[in-house]
């Protein structure tokens, strides 16, 4: 029997906006295994992000609760959903997030340097090998393509070997062919760390290539 | 309620407009009323229009105040000063002719007969109206009541009346009732001088007074024609006439004269007055670069969020030049508009603010019509042009799918606009202060602080860049942070180290000022001054010096003369316009002449006279002033004698005490044909002061023909107003750092480090260490800044303070490490301030936002 990594249980979300209060989720439940890959889809303004957001412990829910390995994060502080992030999660953002002041490097070595890795741009290094950007070591954000940029995300996503990796829309901002790229570097560092993954994405293709596909609809969750 | 204001703001926004700038103002001007960093950036200037109004109200209205009150000191806002009695009325002529007040005095010093005998005074013979400005305080004995004191003009001095002060009182051993004998006649004492406003600045006040009618002058048979009297008209009226009867004097009056008024003319008075105009200029000057700074920052932020919006209005297909000048109406407008509201406000305030900083003052209120925004909005005007149009020019020629991209790098060239601003700044620092040395060593200053800023911050870069690989964690991520961003840290490091040199100049300014005036006066020149003094009685006079174990503290001979020619042009022809401020050397000079050059001088060019071939050495600004060059002839007359030299040296005043300083000096004994006196200054320690010893009627009666000045009660009187004017200082500064400190906290708000702070919290970095990251980096930059603007204030302020103010710089350590410790501090809680404004929103909220 596979361990459960992710759990959520009864998750609710809502936010205030100028019209009054807007219900994004309602009641969400959710398993992730380990080494599993879950997928979740819906149309735009549907909450993916905003589930995404709360299983990461990047928000909190204002019902409900969510175990990462075994660990409650909804009722935690700030600092300590922080410290949960960084020893059991790894995130790539739709828009990248790489820091504009640090080249490819530096931005890959950046997790491992703030938290006390022994050799943090030997490791880092060795990723940009890994995902044939070795050349592109001192180039800044501004001088590499969306694809080269989103790879260096993956590097740095993978960096610190987390138990899960939260993906939102990673694909989105690239053309075909890159995106094509940038997903099997992604399944393939997947397969080979044998984390857990959670990807959120408008691309069916790439919602088929997940262990499970969700649905997200009216606030709920539903498998495919 | 809501649905009303959309529906307000739907009717606004539809309303047809043609122009393509018009639509692009349209549409940017509603948006950017929605951003927090312009928003933040109106109100800046409207921060900087308020604080540039107020302090320019507060020390306009503060010199008019200072101005006023030591017109007080000469009893009238001009008086014009002879040793010999002019023609008959001719002040009461122009009195009636300009329909202005007018009076005249006569003092000088006279033996007169009391009940215990003979006795020096100083009669005062006053007409009518004395003192235009500022009243006597007498005390009159009733048979009945006690005695009450009253404020009175010369008016109430009845014919044949006298009013004697307790000195004269006591000396000549006379009451209230009694009958003083001055020449063949008698006068009936009726009052008791308490105050008598312009005795601070006329020699004879030391001696015991006698006041009486000028009228009654002529019964006492007293011959007031002997060149020993200090004959004194007084005119009150607005400033216009004033200068009137200036520019006719000249014409008027046929024998040497001197003007004296707040701020002109060989009182003790008036070099404060010069100073506190500088020192304030100054201040106004180095708040409005402060002010312009801040705001120039804050444009840098407020301009950025209009990339977007601006690459979506050329998607649309609008020109960049439609953009442009979209956003310079706009900006223009809220220049305009900060300007007034800014200034109107601070006028509304200034009763208030003159009230609450300087309570001892009563400071005059300045007038608001169309003229007043003008200094304020010219300097808004110069920042739009220096800091933002190049930033506007440089988004409308941004690459658009680099925006589309998220790729914000805006190329800006502002070295044109710059320097343009740069010259724009300086002409209106000269316009405005009127002074061409402080508009010279300020600019130097400027250039000097940002050549050091980003040389230090080049430094920094480089040090943080190396230092980075050693260091390890928070620190190295901090420390590349730093080095990576030069540019975007050289800014705020000019800022800061120009508001910290501008805080430690005023500052410094401030404590010196008053110590250097009683410190030099005190200990050089000895607290009574005496003049006067004949040449055969130099001797005795020693010897009393030395007999009764006072100090003497300078002994000058002098010459009395008059400035005929300059290379045989009469003096009125010779003279350019700037010569005006020197009409007191037009009129009456005194000459002086010894073997070496005199310790507070110093030697600007040529040498010292040795003998009469030798010529005369001059200071160097009465050099400048009246366009005179070394090798010019000078033509005196004295005595009714010609007498000719030609310059040899310039030299200039080195300190600013009043310690005695004189214009022309010669070589040794070259004006001994000329029947010299003698003037110094003698050390009279406190059991010697006056009032309760014997020492001066001792002198007084040994030595009757010598004036004596008391040094100590014009130093209290010079520290009262000094005093005043470092309250104001303090107020300013006090202002100031409130203005600096609301800048930060709200710059604080503005938030530039969000991406950032998002990317390290989803990366698990914790609220504690971006905390950690934020103060650190911020005490970083605060630390250095602070340390370039002392450097910088060091290196000015000794400039300045030797040049413009002639007092000795020592720079404050205490003062220096203080303010080091604050300015650090204070970026720290500025680094907690928006690590707080960055912390508070979730990451999602965040997130969304970027996207």
């Amino acid at each position: 029997m596979k361990t459960i990594l992710l759990k959520a249980n009864n998750i609710y979300k809502s936010i205030d906006s100028q019209n009054g209060v807007i219900s994004i989720l309602e009641g969400v439940n959710l398993q992730v295994h380990k080494a599993e890959s879950v997928a979740i889809v819906g149309q735009s303004g549907s909450g993916k992000s905003t589930l995404l957001s709360l299983l990461a412990g990047l928000d909190l829910p204002q019902k409900g609760e969510i175990h990462i390995s075994g660990q409650e994060i909804s009722c935690l502080n700030e600092d300590q959903r922080a410290q949960v992030r960084a020893n059991k999660t790894g995130f790539v953002f739709q828009s990248f997030y790489l820091m504009d002041d640090l080249t490819a490097l530096e931005n890959l070595a950046l997790p491992l340097e703030l938290f006390g890795h022994k050799m943090p741009e030997k490791t880092a290094k060795v990723w940009l090998d890994k995902l044939g950007l070795d050349h592109r070591a001192n180039h800044f954000p501004k001088q590499l393509s969306g694809g080269e940029q989103q790879r260096v995300a993956l590097g740095r996503a993978f960096a610190l070997n987390p138990e899960i990796l939260f993906a939102d829309e990673p694909t989105a901002n690239l053309d075909v062919n890159t995106a094509k790229q940038v997903v099997d570097q992604l399944f393939e560092l997947h397969k080979t760390s044998q984390n857990s993954m959670i990807l959120v994405t408008h691309d069916q293709k790439l919602a088929n290539r997940c262990d499970n596909v969700y649905y997200l609809k009216n606030g709920k969750l539903q498998h495919a | 309620m809501r649905k009303n204001k959309d529906k307000n703001l739907y009717k606004l926004s539809s309303i047809s407009i043609r122009f393509p700038s018009l639509i692009v103002f349209k549409y940017l001007f509603k948006r950017s009323l929605r951003h927090k960093s312009y928003q933040l950036f109106v109100l800046c200037l409207l921060i900087s229009s308020l604080i540039m109004g107020l302090i320019g109200f507060f020390s306009a209205g503060v010199q008019k105040s200072l101005n006023e009150d030591i017109s007080k000191f000469l009893g009238a806002p001009l008086v014009v000063s002879t040793s010999l009695p002019l023609e008959q009325n001719w002040w009461q002529n122009i009195a009636n002719t300009l329909k202005i007040d007018a009076t005249t005095t006569a003092s000088f010093t006279y033996g007169v007969i009391g009940k215990s005998g003979y006795h020096s005074i100083g009669l005062k013979a006053v007409s009518k109206n004395y003192p235009l400005n500022d009243s006597i305080k007498l005390l009159v004995n009733s048979p009945i009541n006690e005695p009450k004191q009253f404020l009175v003009s010369a008016n109430s001095l009845h014919s044949m009346d006298a009013w004697l002060d307790k000195r004269a009182m006591v000396e000549l051993g006379l009451k209230q009732g009694d009958k003083i004998q001055v020449g063949k006649q008698f006068f009936n004492v009726v009052g008791e001088i308490i105050f008598e406003p312009d005795r601070l600045t006329q020699l004879q006040h030391m001696l015991p007074r006698v006041m009486i009618r000028l009228s009654d002058l002529e019964t006492t048979g007293i011959d007031i024609k002997n060149g020993r009297g200090d004959f004194r008209y007084l005119f009150d009226e607005e400033p216009e006439q004033l200068e009137l009867i200036e520019s006719s004097l000249p014409s008027l009056v046929n024998q040497p004269y001197q003007i004296l008024k707040a701020n002109e003319g060989a009182h003790p008075f008036s070099r404060i007055a010069q100073r506190s105009e500088k020192m304030l200029s100054l201040v106004m000057v180095l708040i409005m670069l402060m002010c312009g700074s801040a705001a120039a920052l804050v444009a840098d932020f407020a301009m950025k969020q209009f990339v977007f919006p601006a690459t979506i209005l050329r998607c649309l297909g609008l020109k960049k030049k439609s953009i442009t000048a979209s956003m310079m109406i706009q900006l223009s407008l809220f220049a305009i508009i900060c300007s007034v509201i800014g200034t109107y406000i601070a006028w509304l305030m200034q009763p208030l603010i003159g009230g609450l900083l300087e309570p001892h003052l009563v400071i005059q209120q300045n007038v608001f019509d169309f003229r007043t925004p003008i200094i304020t909005l010219c300097i808004n005007a110069l920042i739009i042009i220096a800091f933002v149009y190049p930033r506007l020019k440089a988004i409308g020629s941004v690459p658009i799918t680099s925006v589309l991209r998220n790729n914000l790098n805006i190329k800006k060239s502002l070295w044109i606009s710059t320097f343009a601003s740069a010259l724009s700044v300086t002409l209106l620092l000269w316009y405005f202060s009127d002074n061409t040395t402080l508009t010279v060593i300020l600019t130097t200053g400027v250039v000097v602080l940002l050549v050091l800023s980003i040389g230090f911050g080049w430094i920094i870069s480089q040090f943080t860049t190396q230092f980075h690989r050693l260091s390890r964690g928070l620190l190295k991520v901090v420390l590349r942070s730093i080095g990576r961003n030069p540019k975007k840290n050289i800014a705020p490091m000019a800022t800061i180290a120009l508001s910290v040199m501008g805080f430690l100049m005023i500052n410094t300014l401030r404590t010196s000022f008053i110590d250097s005036y009683q410190i030099s006066s005190l200990n050089q020149d000895g607290n009574l001054l005496f003049s006067r003094l004949p040449s055969e009685q130099k001797d005795p006079f020693n010897a009393f010096i030395s007999n009764n174990n006072l100090t003497l503290k300078g002994l000058y001979p002098t010459v009395s003369a008059k400035l005929e020619s300059i290379n045989g042009v009469p003096v009125d022809k010779a003279l350019n316009q700037e010569s005006d401020t020197r009409e007191e050397i037009r009129s009456a000079v005194r000459l002086s002449w010894s073997r070496h050059l005199p310790e507070n001088n110093r030697m600007l060019e040529g040498k010292w006279p040795q003998n009469a071939k030798d010529g005369v050495s001059v200071e160097s600004e009465v050099m400048s002033d009246l366009g005179l060059s070394i090798g010019d002839e000078l033509t005196f007359r004295i005595n009714d004698k010609q007498f000719k030299t030609s310059i040899s040296s310039r030299r200039e005043f080195k300190s600013g005490s009043s310690r005695m300083m004189f214009w022309f000096m010669f070589a040794p004994n070259v004006l001994n044909q000329f029947d010299p006196q003698y003037m110094g200054g003698i050390h009279m320690n406190q059991a010697q002061l006056p009032d309760n010893n014997t020492v001066l009627s001792d002198l007084n009666v040994q030595f009757p023909q010598v004036l004596f000045s008391d040094l100590q009660q014009l130093v209290n009187r010079i520290s009262a107003i000094m005093q005043a004017l470092m309250n104001i200082m303090s107020a300013i500064l006090f202002i100031l750092l409130c203005g600096a400190f609301t800048v930060l906290i709200v710059s604080a708000f503005v938030g530039s480090h969000d991406n950032g702070h998002t990317i390290m919290r989803s990366l698990g970095v914790t609220k504690t260490q971006l905390i950690k990251m934020n103060v650190l980096q911020q005490g970083l930059i605060g630390l250095v800044s602070c340390l370039v603007g002392i450097l910088g204030a060091q290196l000015i302020s000794g400039i300045l303070f030797e040049e413009l103010f002639s007092i000795p710089y020592k720079a404050d350590m205490t003062q220096n490490v203080l303010i080091t410790v604050l300015t650090t501090l204070s970026f720290i809680i500025f680094g907690l301030l928006m690590s707080y404004n960055n912390l508070k929103k979730p990451i999602l909220i965040n997130q969304m936002n970027h996207s």
